[in-house]
């Protein structure tokens, strides 16, 4: 076996690996749909407080993620896996970003919970902002090692939107919790891009 | 002396096999006209690589249908992976020595 047919062989397996391999952020449209449910879900509560009709804010996300979120995510994965299997591939889940947020979507509701109970959420509504932001930035980071470098962008925009809050004060606390949902629409975008680039063969 | 090419194994040793092993490692499961075309291997030539890795046990395959129509899934068993990995490991044994530690 003489060094070019090696070279030859190691390139023909790198011609392999990058065509059937499927884009890392394949599932965009989920990461999307989450992110403008967020977005809507934060501007309809940003509204109900500036019209000073706040009791009905603590209802707005629950039935939003309920209501449009999950049946939306259930549609969107079912399409999804439908058209990567008429293509003739049945993608890997990575089990440790399942897990991954799992633990910080407990984690957040545990700590939300805690801010209703104690009754600190009345006072300091910022703080469900800032639990939340943190928490995703960190899953940011993980999405980031463990996916795609796009996750990465994500992680950065929010960790430069609780620096400018906490630098800013106050009248800047409401940007993290903008982000939460803004964060998740740029990695779907990000995603997009990347998914087109790399077009499996129909 | 340790001879290190007689140990590789042969069910993994070959171009389209190797490359049926590397397309199918990253995903849950291929189709059959999905490795075809990305390996461009023959139908005749790719169905007996297919049978030879089932043989050796690193390749699973299951008939589904997707939107009423037929298709047959391959997937790598634990064991398949461990054959790509020894493989890996073999060659990088052979080109720049055992790995310490």
């Amino acid at each position: 076996m003489d060094d070019s047919n090696v070279l030859n062989d190691v390139r023909f397996l790198r011609d392999v690996v990058s065509k059937t391999q499927p884009a890392p952020n394949y599932r965009w449209p989920i990461t999307l749909a989450w992110g403008c449910v967020v977005v809507i879900g934060y501007a309809i509560c940003a509204y109900l407080g500036l019209t000073q009709r706040t009791t009905l804010i603590p209802w707005v996300m629950p039935v939003l993620v309920f209501g449009v979120g999950w049946p939306l995510q259930w549609y969107l994965i079912r399409r999804v896996k439908t058209r990567m299997e008429q293509r003739g591939v049945r993608p890997r889940f990575s089990r440790e970003a399942g897990l991954c947020w799992a633990g910080i979507v407990g984690i957040g509701l545990l700590w939300t919970a805690a801010l209703v109970v104690s009754g600190l959420i009345a006072e300091h509504w910022y703080l469900v902002v800032f639990v939340w932001a943190s928490l995703q930035f960190v899953g940011y980071v993980m999405n980031g090692a463990l996916l795609s470098a796009e996750w990465f962008w994500a992680a950065g925009v929010m960790f430069i939107s609780l620096i400018v809050a906490v630098v800013a004060g106050p009248v800047m606390y409401w940007l993290p919790g903008f982000w939460i949902g803004g964060t998740l629409v740029l990695a779907g975008l990000l995603g997009r891009r990347s998914a087109r680039r790399q077009v499996l063969p129909a | 002396m340790r001879n290190l090419a007689l140990e590789l194994d042969d069910a993994v040793l070959s171009r389209p096999r190797l490359s049926i092993l590397a397309a199918l490692v990253g995903n849950d499961a291929v189709d059959f006209t999905f490795l075809q075309k990305n390996l461009g291997i023959s139908d005749g030539n790719l169905g007996t690589h297919l049978r030879k890795l089932e043989a050796a046990g690193y390749v699973r395959s299951e008939k589904a249908f997707v939107d009423r129509k037929p298709k047959t899934w391959f997937q790598i068993t634990a064991e398949g992976r461990h054959a790509l990995e020894r493989l890996f490991r073999q060659l990088e044994e052979m080109l720049v020595g055992p790995r310490r530690g």
